[in-house]
């Protein structure tokens, strides 16, 4: 039992070490004399414990997370994995159905207009209709890394320059709306059509070879489709296009333009998930697999390996055709800017938070990746606002909620290298990789 | 009458070194042929010829009377020709059952409705494959590992499934590669039995094998390869006492 819990016990006791000489003593240095005086000062207790409480909050999520995991992936993994016997049952991935529903039903359909005073209390003010432009954002992020994830993680294909095919599927929107009068609904089937034909070509010539070709091929097709769209007339260059019809989901059933591209992401979400969740619970799916553990093996045992990498290949960048039309027809805008080398790090960065090889662990991680940075920027503001929390945060922690909200890429940055080093398989790896780290 | 495996004088060269010289094969089906060498003689070459991992420089490899050089691997093992890895090379995060699934692909529909909307038709077929898989499991004897990962296994076990693993194809024509290496004799002994067991299936058996008990035992015609030249061929008997033989595996004798 002690075991257990020993990390949280040792970090307590961590936390107090650190904190004990400046909470509960009072450090004054006397400088003329170069002698340190300490005092007895109890009254700054208060802060230990606000901090204290934040360390019980943070490791108690933890615990739930660890608890969560090994619940639904690990033990049942270790039960039933991978017959897949009962595989076509609706429940298989029930969990997996629950959170895209949680985020997507059940949330939105719990807002009001000004936001929810429970919420709004608990530091959550921008869960609000108002908000839904950020989920509809965490919607597209999640699909992207649905999307890569069927050829970083599954096929084991590193790939740079996914965001080329976003911008390259939001492109084929905006060029069709002004040239061919394209409704966006047409679009849809249209760019993943042509995005998966593009990665098809793309694919071609490197994925018969052996090694990270695909990387630099990818790379370089999104630098240089970001350079084309800059410079041709057609493309607008540097400014991108405006959609004629900027509010392209306005008057649909009487709803807003925000609240039809919110459903229009959740729907194609949902559509990108099931896809791939059906290919990955098949023979195909184990193909992927089996390429990504031992390329020479699988095609031995009759997996004809270049056409499963470019059917792997093909749908992550029709994937991302998809979302780019999504995006397009939301924002009304399209620009060179969306197919920057950051964004296809981004989305790389969470499919590996997530966990590679399992597409829960790809929502996970863009949903993480997200929102913690947005969190942590209105965390500070968010503080002062709400009377309830300012009055409990003590002073120090608001200073360092502060801190964090400046530096939170560079808190980023750090928890990346963390997870590398602690938990390379990602938050929710895939069972597999699990066991054989506990063999290791 | 053709035979079912029949090479054509391959050849395989690396640079400067010529790895397989016009080695000539004849397999029938129900037999188990051996092919034995020093190490480096260019065993592991002609497997990776055979399967479809090389091409062969010259010459050409028959199956069925098909021209089968030059294919691709996946091809090679549609037509019915399955193998094992002298360094084992299972799938090792995936469980020993879905081991033997991967080799089930090119008997698995793919089209894309059925797989998608995992309609009945699909949902059989896939508890077929279990049901499949499940007895190759027990044919090598690894029921009880079914769930197991498969990297976890004991490196014996690993060997069988790597077998079970290439029976799943449902080839006609097994290569062995190295089944034997690193056994103890009791392995060895159950080793020989389930490559019998394989032979009494119908299937013909090509064995590579540094335990000479194991080629003695269970080879209806032995191959002996040197530096990539084939220097002798006959059934065990002719070959153990084959003076050629005898000279590559100990050397000559020092005459003054």
């Amino acid at each position: 039992m002690i075991s257990r819990y020993r990390p949280y016990i040792l970090g307590l006791l961590g936390v107090f070490a650190i904190t004990f000489p400046f909470l509960w003593l009072q450090l004054a240095p006397n400088f003329t004399n170069n002698t340190v005086g300490i005092t007895w000062a109890p009254q700054h207790a208060g802060e230990f414990f606000g901090n204290l409480s934040t360390v019980f909050v943070v490791g108690f999520l933890i615990w739930v997370g660890i608890r969560l995991n090994r619940h639904f992936a690990w033990d049942k993994a270790l039960a039933q994995n991978p017959a897949w016997q009962k595989i076509g049952t609706f429940w298989d991935d029930y969990w997996g159905w629950i959170a895209v529903a949680v985020l997507f039903l059940i949330l939105p359909a719990s807002l009001r207009p000004n936001g929810n005073e429970t919420l709004r209390s608990l530091g959550l003010p921008w869960i609000s209709t108002s908000s839904l432009g950020l989920f509809t954002f965490v919607g597209l992020y999640m699909i992207l890394a649905v999307g890569l994830n069927i050829t970083v993680g599954m096929t084991g294909l590193l790939v740079l320059g996914y965001a080329g095919f976003y911008a390259f599927g939001a492109y084929v929107f905006a060029l069709g709306q002004e040239h061919f009068y394209f409704p966006w609904w047409l679009a849809g089937p249209v760019a993943f059509v042509l995005g998966g034909g593009m990665g098809y070509l793309l694919g071609l010539p490197c994925l018969r070879l052996r090694g990270d070709y695909l990387a630099i091929v990818t790379l370089g097709f999104a630098e240089a489709f970001r350079e084309i769209m800059r410079n041709l007339d057609i493309t607008g260059g540097d400014k991108g296009i405006v959609l004629k019809d900027s509010s392209i989901f306005q008057g649909f059933w009487g709803l807003s333009n925000q609240q039809v591209g919110y459903a229009v992401t959740a729907l194609t979400l949902i559509f990108a998930v099931f896809l791939i969740q059906r290919l990955y619970h098949s023979p195909i799916g184990r193909a992927w697999i089996a390429i990504r553990e031992n390329e020479v093996a699988a095609a031995a045992m009759g997996v004809p390996v270049v056409q499963m990498k470019l059917l792997a290949f093909s749908l992550s960048a029709a994937v991302a055709a998809i979302a780019g039309v999504v995006y397009g027809a939301k924002d009304g805008f399209v620009s060179p800017a969306m197919c920057e080398f950051q964004q296809s790090i981004m989305i790389l960065a969470m499919v590996i938070l997530g966990g590679l090889g399992n597409s829960y662990g790809a929502l996970l991680g863009a949903a993480l990746l997200y929102m913690v940075p947005e969190y942590l920027k209105a965390l500070p503001s968010t503080i002062q606002k709400s009377p309830f929390l300012s009055d409990i945060t003590p002073h120090f922690v608001r200073q360092s909620f502060e801190a964090l909200s400046d530096y939170r890429w560079l808190l980023f940055g750090a928890v990346m290298v963390i997870m590398m080093l602690y938990r390379p398989q990602g938050l929710l790896g895939t069972a597999r990789r699990k066991i054989e780290m506990l063999n290791r | 009458m053709t035979p079912l495996l029949e090479t054509r004088s391959i050849s395989k060269t690396f640079g400067g070194l010529k790895a397989v010289q016009k080695v000539d094969l004849r397999v029938e089906a129900n037999r188990v042929v051996s092919v034995i060498g020093p190490n480096g003689a260019g065993k592991t070459t002609f497997f990776n010829c055979l399967s479809g991992i090389y091409r062969p420089e010259s010459g050409s490899i028959l199956l069925d009377g098909h021209d089968i050089t030059g294919r691709q691997p996946h091809q090679v093992c549609r037509r019915g020709v399955a193998r094992t890895f002298q360094n084992i090379r299972l799938f090792p995060e995936m469980s020993v059952l879905e081991n033997i699934l991967v080799a089930q692909f090119q008997h698995r529909s793919l089209s894309p409705f059925p797989l998608l909307a995992h309609s009945k038709k699909f949902r059989t077929e896939e508890n077929a494959s279990c049901e499949e898989a499940r007895e190759f499991l027990e044919f090598v004897g690894l029921t009880k590992y079914a769930d197991a990962v498969s990297g976890s296994l004991a490196y014996g076990l690993q060997r069988r499934l790597e077998i079970a693993r290439a029976l799943a194809t449902r080839p006609r024509l097994l290569l062995l590669d190295e089944p034997a290496a690193g056994m103890n004799p009791q392995e060895t002994v159950e080793m020989i039995q389930l490559i019998s067991n394989i032979r009494n299936r119908g299937l013909a058996i090509i064995l590579i094998e540094h335990h000479m008990k194991v080629v003695m035992t269970i080879s209806d015609e032995i191959l002996v390869l040197d530096h990539g030249i084939p220097i002798a061929h006959g059934t065990p008997e002719k070959v153990r006492n084959d003076p050629v033989v005898i000279k590559a595996y100990l050397g000559e004798e020092i005459t003054e």
